[in-house]
């Protein structure tokens, strides 16, 4: 691929303190990829994710988002939280929530326009919560959750969607859901996506960066028909060689291996 | 209680404490929501006690000084802004420090309070009416300032609704949307800070905090938009501050701590009956 890059991290480290979250890393994301974050707890995704956003600051190195620092990206970029961070009993309802994502888009002062309220309709319509639009955010099962907090980082219309673990503590039929969502957002839009599971995720994913301290690419590759037809799968699969070894440091540059 | 209501006709005193009631119960309800969602009550706590140190130092420096054009409200507005962007930066620059500053701005704030007024002659007694204020010696001039405090908020909160949600609700989202969350989170605190220094002239350090987090707290289980809260609690509020005034008035007590104790009641109402609610 020839263009410039949409996310370009090079030689980054962070660090709490003196313990050191993320060493050496270094990739670059492509317009329209569809990227799945894994690693174990701790392994520093979402600090990962917090400096694409700008939220925290390299120690060293840099990132670049849409060509210039992540703070001057913000607009363009949906950031999708993990739901536990938000207060269960703020009296808040739907739309009120999802309507966040056009701050930024409208004018300080004043109330949202309608042209902000259609927006929010809309994303809703698109992650198929439309019909919860008055109900109080707190009464949502986890499933409706995940559709409204994507639907609140769809509704300022970013090119790029960063979603912290989409899919954690949701059933398999509501996961198979949300991914199908995301394919279909993926035809416009880059995906960045932490994961826990890589099982569901290599289904849709182009790309896996494997994130513990370092981070590590993995190739996502077809399986021949013939072993597909073993597992019994009526789906396309696919294989994530996950096959490097955790303690040790990736080859420099960290870049596709096996 | 028509014995109350005779007595409302014949004194001009308890009309004015009705409508000083009503009139604090719209700043406190609208305030107050936000403080109790933010859950912040422990920064309106800090920032009341402070005041306590502005009075004390106004009235020293009046007294004992000779600066005659300083009022203690003057005291309780400097020393309020003071606390209110004293944490307000302490948040803006991060780390856990923050409820220490808070505590040390309350506990400071009450010393000074006390050093202050020992060292002006003959104020000694004046603390009672700080911490529980005097609800029916409240004068036209003090309804006005009240009134003023309302339409401040109002404006306020008219132009500024969806930014001040999006800050006490998820305030790193709205980071994100390019919101400036540090710079409306130090209006939140100045319009707490506003709403505190004027209700303590009116009702007493500790009856604001009551009205900023015992109705609203009751309202809340009730409320499903952040404005009926406001709205809900705003009217719970004025009756209970008008209770309150009938109670004490029927039964010889201070109207401060009768309606505190109400507040409580209700709040602790409010949660038995969620509780039945969720049961059934």
């Amino acid at each position: 691929m020839s263009a410039a890059p949409v996310i370009r991290v090079r030689d980054l480290d962070y660090a709490y303190g003196r313990q050191p979250a993320l060493q050496g890393v270094h990739f670059d994301i492509q317009a329209l990829d569809f990227v799945s974050v894994i690693g174990p707890n701790g392994g520093g995704k979402s600090t990962l994710l917090k400096l694409l956003l700008g939220l925290l600051s390299p120690r060293r190195g840099t990132v670049e988002v849409c060509g210039g620092p992540p703070s001057k990206a913000r607009l363009k970029l949906g950031y999708m939280p993990q739901r536990v961070e938000l207060d269960p009993r703020f009296p808040v309802t739907v739309m009120d929530v999802t309507i966040m994502g056009r701050l930024g888009l409208r004018p300080t002062l004043g109330p949202y326009r309608r042209r902000d309220r259609e927006a929010a309709l809309a994303a809703l319509e698109a992650t198929g919560a439309a019909d919860l639009c008055a109900r109080p955010f707190s009464e949502l099962s986890g499933g409706q959750r995940q559709k409204v907090l994507i639907a609140r980082a769809l509704c300022g219309d970013p090119e790029i969607l960063l979603l912290d673990e989409p899919t954690a503590s949701l059933d398999p039929t509501v996961q198979d859901d949300l991914y199908a969502l995301l394919n279909r957002l993926n035809d416009t839009r880059t995906i960045l996506m932490v994961s826990h599971d890589v099982s569901m995720v290599s289904r849709y994913v182009n790309r896996v960066l494997c994130v513990n301290r370092t981070c590590v690419e993995h190739c996502v590759t077809e399986i021949p028909r013939e072993l597909s037809l073993l597992f019994d799968a009526r789906e396309e699969l696919r294989l994530v060689r996950h096959d490097h070894d955790h303690t040790d440091h990736p080859p420099a540059g960290g870049a596709c291996h096996d | 209680m028509i014995e109350f209501l005779e007595a409302l006709g014949r004194h001009a005193f308890l009309r004015n404490a009705l409508l000083a009631g009503a009139l604090a119960s719209v700043a406190s309800g609208v305030v107050g929501t936000y403080v109790v969602t933010r859950r912040i009550t422990g920064i309106a706590g800090s920032l009341a006690h402070a005041v306590l140190g502005g009075m004390g130092l106004a009235i020293w420096l009046r007294t004992v000084h000779g600066w005659a054009w300083l009022t203690p409200l003057h005291g309780a507005v400097f020393a309020a802004v003071l606390g209110a962007v004293i944490i307000g930066a302490a948040r803006a620059r991060g780390g856990d420090r923050e409820d220490t500053v808070i505590s040390a701005l309350w506990a400071v704030g009450m010393a000074v309070g006390v050093l202050f007024l020992f060292l002006t002659p003959g104020y000694k007694a004046d603390l009672m009416t700080y911490l529980f204020g005097n609800i029916v010696m409240v004068d036209p001039e003090t309804l006005r300032l009240l009134l003023l405090l309302d339409g401040v908020i109002l404006l306020v909160v008219a132009l500024f609704y969806d930014p001040l949600l999006a800050v006490c609700y998820d305030e790193e989202f709205a980071r994100l949307r390019g919101v400036r969350t540090d710079a409306v989170f130090t209006l939140l605190l100045l319009l707490v800070a506003l709403t505190i220094v004027t209700l303590i002239y009116v009702v007493g350090v500790v009856l604001v905090i009551a009205l900023i987090s015992l109705p609203v707290s009751a309202v809340g289980r009730f409320s499903r938009r952040l404005w009926q809260m406001m709205l809900l609690s705003a009217a719970l509020s004025s009756v209970l501050t008008t209770a309150g005034l009938a109670l004490a008035y029927a039964a010889d007590l201070p109207a401060g701590a009768v309606t505190i104790l109400l507040a409580a009641l209700v709040y602790v109402l409010a949660g038995v009956a969620a509780a039945l609610k969720r049961r059934a």
